[in-house]
């Protein structure tokens, strides 16, 4: 080998700074499979060989770098690698490297040697680092693909251990989604770059690759990559409920490799990962919500309701007892008009009516379904979630009731009303129906009875008010199978003149009964006695 | 003055027949395993050329001889027919895997259904097979018979330069064999020049007419290429690449020097595949031109009378230096062999085993 030895590396007093430039020692690892990936090699091998020595405590450590890249001209390791700062990839959108330092971080674990084995074009090198930086540049007998590294230093065999695993670990860290293939001792390292999500979409074009999925973490994960090799990775909210992995042309290390540099290209990379999201994550999470009603989506969904266009908020992604999945258009205008929204896990009579009258029902278990609740949550802003049933009653009016039991309706109705009840009818009721919460009520009061009777507003809190004070409602429908109410009807003959009596006392008892009331319902059945004869 | 396009010696030995007859002039056909052993072969030797970004993309051929292969593609096609002059498969064959990634999303749509999944019966297994061959081939990069990208390399908005890089790959059915040109260039805008390539934001866009330019010219060698090029206005080529992935030599295939035929007679069973590499390049420190592929010649040497001529001047006038090299993947027993044999030819060649 011819050679040309003794040129110092020419650095001044910067080097030993820059040699030192990240806090992770191994970390120059992850600048030479970037030098390689820029040469342009679709495979770098890091392999590593150890030689104990009998007569020492320490033995020989050599890691290998290699790959298939270009290789390099004498012009280009006398111009480029042995100087600093004097980076030809500076602006080049297709090179991961800028500065032209990241090379003299191999002198940071202190080896014994480097010798870096290259060519090109016919001309073979080899650059030999001593101990002290300086290099003799040599002349190669035998070709060589790319460029060949090998790092060497003395080492027991416990810190080989340890400089193999921590080489691993920071190949893996930086290394792993990178463009070429990476193997260590033979192992390939690299790993799908795709987020590993049902509902991950990608989005490519102008030298970007992002994959985006959809997270319900208040912290999701992120990660920024050059060219596979990685820049950034943390958990934060960059988008809120979106975690992300960006590929990019645009996106470059800081000089300390601990962030991004955050210029007018990282904005376009932003740019395009906000275009995804909103072109691609969104649209697929309504597709997905619209095909399937899965809690984990209705979940993701909330994230992404704000300023939705036309076509996503009239999409069909909400679950509901009705017919159909109503659109967030749709919910928006329920709770516009009825200032509430309701729910109900299943189907009932009420439920059916309150569709058949067009109102939305909202299929929801607040205890199972904790993603469409926050989503909800979102859509419906002050507005209550109501349950159905705990508000709407449907009992089923009974016509056909024994003659007998009709009559005595009648005139325990007309003691109330002789007392001052402001009802004008009463008819019998069933108040059973499946998932009925008015099973246990002696009666509900009405304008209409055949529809759906909302209970829960009735305005008189007084005792004697609520039956006898002013009341909009007309009708009442008496619960005829209630323990209080259904035994009137099988008095035995010799009570069954104060039936009617006992009747209408039951129903109010249902309010509480106070002395006022009481009296005045004694006075109105003796009254009917002597008018009608009960 | 037209420029001549290169002429090769084409050497045409009388047939040679191993396990089926093609009346076709694939004369080599592999049926099952045959087909099988020889494709596993030849990707394991292009795995083996460790190949860097200036050749066609090895996982896209490693995915294409796969599904070519009766195992990869389910014995849907039990057969390949070998292209005796490259030593490869046959371009019928290339374009049978290269239609099902075309078709496959329109048949995956229509019949990759839960109700076309149930059947039971013996017609339907076949369709199931079809159907799992087909999302293979779908979700499987693949190279494609002609592949134009622009990369932007820098933008200098002073002198309205654009740096970039074309990258154009492509299957050269005269040889056989997946190709690629990479080509640094700059590109001018000026009221003189029509503009070759329109920007999108960051991205290049090839106008038509320098795709149709692009696709005339990286037809041949990349010297060829490099001066056709240089003749397209407002065009300023910096270097051409061409890096092919082919021929492979075997007993068996047609077209090989006579030294390695005696090799391989020698050797049956054995495998080279070949990895050739042009470049071309303005502003280059070497002082000459580099020869160092045993098996071809410079583009000047190619022609002669006034088209060798016109070349040397060009090549003076453009001031570029080429370089040509080649390098191989070989089965383990010939490696040795071979390796004495590129010796003799003085030819320092890089030269991988499997």
């Amino acid at each position: 080998m011819a050679s040309d030895p003794n040129i110092a590396i020419e650095a001044g007093d910067t080097l030993d700074n820059l040699v030192q430039q990240f806090s992770d020692q191994f970390a120059f690892l992850r600048e030479l499979v970037q030098n390689s990936i820029d040469a342009g090699s679709g495979r770098v091998d890091i392999d590593f060989e150890y030689t104990p020595n009998k007569d020492n405590e320490k033995g020989v450590f050599v890691l290998h770098i290699n790959d298939t890249g270009e290789g390099m001209t004498r012009e280009v390791i006398d111009t480029k690698l042995t100087r600093l700062f004097s980076s030809s990839k500076e602006d080049d959108f297709t090179k991961i490297g800028k500065f032209g330092i990241g090379f003299v971080s191999i002198f940071a674990l202190k080896p014994k040697a480097v010798f870096v084995d290259t060519g090109k074009d016919g001309e073979y090198w080899r650059i030999y680092f001593k101990e002290d930086r300086t290099f003799d540049r040599l002349v190669l007998p035998r070709p060589v693909e790319g460029t060949q590294i090998k790092w060497i230093k003395e080492l027991t065999p416990k810190e080989n251990e340890n400089y193999r695993e921590e080489s691993r670990k920071t190949l893996k860290k930086w290394c792993k989604h990178a463009e070429a293939e990476v193997y260590v001792d033979g192992e390939l390292i690299n790993e799908q770059f795709d987020l590993p999500h049902k509902l991950a979409v990608n989005l490519e074009g102008q030298g970007t690759y992002i994959s985006a999925a959809p997270s319900g973490s208040d912290r999701p994960f992120y990660g920024f990559y050059n060219r596979g090799l990685t820049l950034f990775e943390a958990e934060d909210v960059i988008i809120p409920g979106v975690s992300f992995k960006i590929r990019s042309r645009y996106l470059e290390h800081t000089l300390t490799r601990d962030n991004i540099i955050k210029d007018k290209n990282y904005d376009k990379a932003m740019a395009l990962l906000k275009e995804c999201v909103e072109k691609k994550l969104r649209p697929a999470l309504f597709a997905a919500a619209q095909a399937h009603t899965d809690d984990e989506t209705m979940g993701y969904l909330a994230f992404h309701v704000a300023k939705l266009p036309p076509e996503l908020e009239n999409q069909q992604i909400i679950p509901t007892l009705g017919p159909r999945k109503a659109s967030i258009r749709e919910l928006k205008a329920e709770v516009k008009r009825h200032k509430e929204l309701l729910y109900e896990e299943n189907t009932n009579a009420v439920v059916q009516r309150l569709v058949d009258d067009g109102r939305l029902v909202i299929r929801w278990n607040p205890e199972k379904d904790k993603g469409l609740g926050t989503l909800l949550d979102k859509l419906k802003g002050n507005a209550p979630m109501t349950r159905a049933n705990e508000v709407y009653a449907s009992p089923t009016l009974l016509t056909a009731l024994p003659e007998s039991q009709e009559k005595m309706i009648q005139a325990a109705m007309r003691i109330l009303h002789r007392a001052g009840s402001p009802y004008r009818k009463v008819v019998a009721g069933n108040f059973n129906y499946p998932n009925s919460t008015v099973h246990d009520r002696l009666y509900l009061a009405c304008d209409k009875p055949d529809e759906v009777i909302r209970f829960d507003k009735i305005a008189p809190k007084g005792i004697f008010e609520r039956f006898f004070g002013w009341n909009k409602n007309t009708t009442v429908i008496l619960n005829v199978a209630d323990p209080l109410i259904e035994p009137h009807f099988r008095l035995k003959p010799e009570f069954r003149k104060e039936a009617p009596y006992l009747l209408a006392s039951a129903i109010v008892s249902d309010d509480g009964i106070d002395e006022k009331t009481c009296t005045k319902l004694l006075e109105a059945y003796l009254q009917e006695e002597d008018e009608v004869g009960v | 003055m037209a420029i001549p396009a290169p002429e090769y010696e084409r050497e045409r030995p009388e047939p040679v027949l191993t396990h089926g007859v093609d009346p076709t002039q694939y004369r080599i056909l592999l049926r099952d395993a045959d087909a099988d052993q020889f494709l596993d072969f030849l990707r394991r030797l292009i795995k083996g050329g460790r190949l860097n970004q200036f050749y066609p993309n090895p996982n896209g051929l490693d995915n294409l001889y796969r599904l070519m292969s009766p195992s990869g593609n389910l014995g849907i096609d039990p057969e390949i027919r070998i292209n005796p002059r490259c030593g490869l498969p046959s371009e019928p064959d290339i374009g049978r895997v290269l239609a099902d990634k075309e078709a496959a999303p329109r048949f995956l749509a229509r019949n990759d259904t839960a109700e076309v999944n149930s059947r039971t019966d013996e017609a339907s297994f076949k369709l199931h097979r079809r159907l799992q061959y087909l999302r293979d081939v779908h979700k499987s990069d693949l190279p494609k018979r002609i592949h134009h990208e622009l990369k932007l390399r820098k933008i200098d908005l002073v002198t309205k330069t654009a740096s970039f890089y074309s990258i154009f790959e492509r299957y050269d059915p005269g040889e056989g064999v997946f190709t690629r040109y990479t080509i640094t260039l700059q590109h001018q805008d000026s009221r003189w020049n029509k503009a070759q390539i329109e920007m999108q934001g960051d991205d290049l866009k090839a106008t038509e007419a320098f795709r149709n330019v692009i696709s005339r010219y990286h037809s041949d060698e990349a010297e060829f290429a490099f001066i056709l090029l240089s003749e397209v206005p407002g065009i300023k080529v910096e270097e051409v690449v061409r890096g092919r992935v082919g021929p492979l030599w075997f007993k068996e295939a047609d077209t090989m020097p006579d030294e390695v035929r005696q090799l391989l007679e020698q050797n049956p069973g054995n495998f080279i595949l070949n990895f050739p590499l042009e470049r071309v390049v303005i502003n280059s420190s070497a002082k000459e031109d580099l020869q160092a592929d045993p098996f071809s010649r410079l583009y000047r040497n190619t022609v002669e009378g006034d088209a060798r001529q016109f070349a040397l001047e060009r090549a003076e006038k453009l001031g570029y230096r080429v370089f040509k090299e080649r390098k191989f993947c070989v089965t383990k027993a010939i490696a040795q062999p071979f390796q004495q044999l590129l010796a003799e030819r003085n030819a320092r060649c890089i030269v991988y085993t499997i």
